[in-house]
C-alpha cells in the first residue's frame, strides 16, 4: 500500500507512541507494495526469481539405435499405449530392446503446472533419424512407412504414474521414395520438437519427461525398421503467475 | 529479501536511547530498516496474499530472458580446394569453416544464468560421389564439440542432382553455465566433395536468468 505518513506538526507531542505511529505506517506500507507502487520497468533480475524454476538433467546420447515395426507400431494419434507391439517406445541407447539409456529426464520434485508458480514446462528434443528401411530391401514396395515420434509426461493423476502422450508434439517423417529404390536409403533428418507443456495438458504433478517413437505402417510389404543417432532433450520449469 | 520488521519498535524509551530510532531508520548491515528503499525491496514487500501482482510492464526489458537470431538467404557454396584435402575417415577440425548465418556471438550478462539455449536451422546438400561427404560440426567459443555431428550424404543420384536429398538439419544446445562475458556459437562445414551448398535460416541464442 501507498506509504500515508501523518507528519507531527509544531506543538504535537513528540514521544514513543508518535513515533511508534509514524515509523509503524511506513514499515507497513514498504511490506505491503501494491502494484501501482511500482513503476514502470523498475523491476530487474537483482528484485526477482529465476524465470527458471528448474533446469531437468540434459539427457543426450550418440551412438545408433534402431527401432523394429514389430516392437513399436504407432498405436494412433495423441494414444498412451507403449511397447512391446503396438505402441510408443522410449528413445533409448539399446533401441528396440530397451533397457538402455532413455531419453528421459527427470525432475527433482513433481512438478504441478498451476502450483508453486510453475507455469509450464518448456521441452526440447532432437532427434536424428538417419533410415527408414524395409528388411530385407523391397525397392519401390514400402510407400506410406512413417517414423512417428513424440514427447510424453509422467504425472500421477491419482492411479499412479502414468506416461502420457502429449498430443500436439507428435511427429511424422515419411519413407522417402527415391527414384523407385526405398532400401536403406539414408535419410539423415533431423527431427525437432518444440513445446511448451502447459496446465491444459496436465494439471497433475509431471515427475518426468520423455521422448519416445514408434512406426507407422499401411501395410507396406516387408518388416521395417528406423535407426536413430544423435539425440538430446531438455526441459525446463518455467516460473509464471505470482512471484 | 526484506520484510522490514524494526528492531527497536514499539518504542518505550525512545526519549533516551535516540540510537534505536537511527537504527529503525538507517541501517545498512541489515535489512530491516528504511534503509531498503536504496534499491532493497523486492517481491518479498508485494502485498500478494492481498492479490496484487508483478505484471510484464514492471519488468525491466531483457531483464530475465534475452536472445538473438541471425541468418543469410544466400546460396553458401563451399568448394573442396578451401577445406585442404579434409578426410571425412580422420577428422580435422582444423579445417571446418564458419558458416555465416550459423555462427553468432552473444554477451552473457551475469555468470549465474539458469540456462543459455542454442538452436540452428539449415539447408546442406552436395555433388559427392561415394567416398566424398560433407560434415558439420557444432563449435562452442572456438572449440569443436562432440555434441552435434551431422554428415550430408550424397545428394546425387545416378549422376544427377536429385532434390530428394536436400535436407534441413536443425539442432538445439543448452548449456547451463557459461561464464559472464563474451562467447560464440557456429556451425562449421568441411567436405571433400567438389561442392557445398548450404542455406542458413538461423543461428539463435537465448539466455533465461
Amino acid at each position: 500500500m501507498p506509504v500515508d505518513l501523518t507528519l507531527q506538526a509544531e506543538g504535537d507531542t513528540f514521544d514513543a507512541a508518535s513515533l511508534n505511529d509514524s515509523l509503524g505506517d511506513v514499515e507497513t506500507g514498504l511490506n505491503a507494495l501494491t502494484e501501482q507502487d511500482i513503476d514502470e520497468g523498475a523491476l530487474s533480475r537483482q528484485h526477482l526469481p529465476s524465470l527458471v524454476i528448474e533446469v531437468a538433467p540434459l539427457v543426450e546420447f550418440v551412438a545408433t539405435h534402431v527401432y523394429t515395426e514389430a516392437d513399436c507400431t504407432w498405436p494412433g494419434f495423441n494414444n498412451n499405449a507403449v511397447a512391446p507391439g503396438v505402441g510408443w517406445r522410449e528413445i533409448n541407447t539399446t533401441g528396440s530392446p530397451g533397457g538402455g539409456t532413455d531419453l528421459e529426464t527427470t525432475f527433482a520434485v513433481a512438478r504441478t503446472i498451476g502450483s508453486d508458480n510453475v507455469g509450464g514446462i518448456l521441452v526440447l528434443a532432437d532427434i536424428h533419424l538417419q533410415t527408414i528401411r524395409d528388411t530385407p530391401p523391397v525397392p519401390g514396395a514400402a510407400f506410406g512407412v512413417y517414423a512417428c515420434f513424440a514427447i510424453q509426461i509422467e504425472h500421477d493423476t491419482g492411479g499412479g504414474a502414468a506416461w502420457e502422450t502429449i498430443g500436439k508434439t507428435e511427429r511424422y517423417v515419411d519413407m522417402r521414395n527415391v527414384q523407385g529404390d526405398l532400401s536403406d536409403e539414408f535419410l539423415h533428418i533431423d527431427v525437432p520438437i518444440r513445446t511448451l507443456i502447459k496446465a491444459a495438458d496436465s494439471t497433475s504433478p509431471i515427475t518426468k519427461v520423455r521422448a519416445v517413437t514408434a512406426i507407422y505402417d499401411p501395410g507396406a510389404a516387408g518388416v521395417h525398421e528406423t535407426s536413430l543417432r544423435h539425440c538430446n532433450l531438455t526441459a525446463l520449469v518455467l516460473h509464471a503467475g505470482a512471484p | 529479501m526484506p520484510t522490514i520488521n524494526l528492531p527497536g519498535t514499539p518504542y518505550t524509551d525512545v526519549l533516551s536511547n535516540a540510537d534505536t530510532v537511527a537504527t529503525d531508520i538507517y541501517d545498512p548491515t541489515g535489512d530491516n530498516s528504511f534503509e531498503v528503499l536504496n534499491g532493497k525491496l523486492d517481491r518479498d514487500n508485494i502485498d500478494i496474499a492481498g492479490g496484487e501482482r508483478i505484471r510484464r510492464a514492471h519488468l525491466q526489458r531483457r531483464a530475465l530472458n534475452d536472445g538473438r537470431l541471425v541468418g543469410a538467404t544466400a546460396n553458401l557454396d563451399f568448394f573442396e580446394e578451401v577445406f585442404d584435402n579434409f578426410d571425412p575417415a580422420a577428422i580435422d577440425t582444423r579445417l571446418f569453416r564458419p558458416i555465416p548465418g550459423a555462427s553468432i556471438e552473444f554477451y552473457v550478462k551475469d555468470g549465474n544464468q539458469s540456462a543459455v539455449m542454442l538452436t540452428w536451422h539449415l539447408f546442406a546438400a552436395n555433388d559427392a560421389t561415394d567416398g566424398e561427404r560433407s560434415m558439420m560440426l557444432l563449435f562452442l567459443d572456438d572449440a569443436a564439440t562432440t555434441i552435434w555431428r551431422r554428415q550430408v550424404p550424397v545428394s546425387v543420384h545416378g549422376g544427377t542432382r536429385d532434390f530428394f536429398y536436400d535436407r534441413t538439419w536443425c539442432g538445439h544446445r543448452t548449456i547451463t553455465s557459461l561464464a559472464q562475458g563474451w562467447h560464440s556459437a557456429s556451425i562449421r562445414v568441411a567436405s571433400n566433395a567438389p561442392q557445398t551448398r548450404i542455406r542458413c535460416r538461423s543461428m539463435a541464442h537465448h539466455w533465461l536468468w
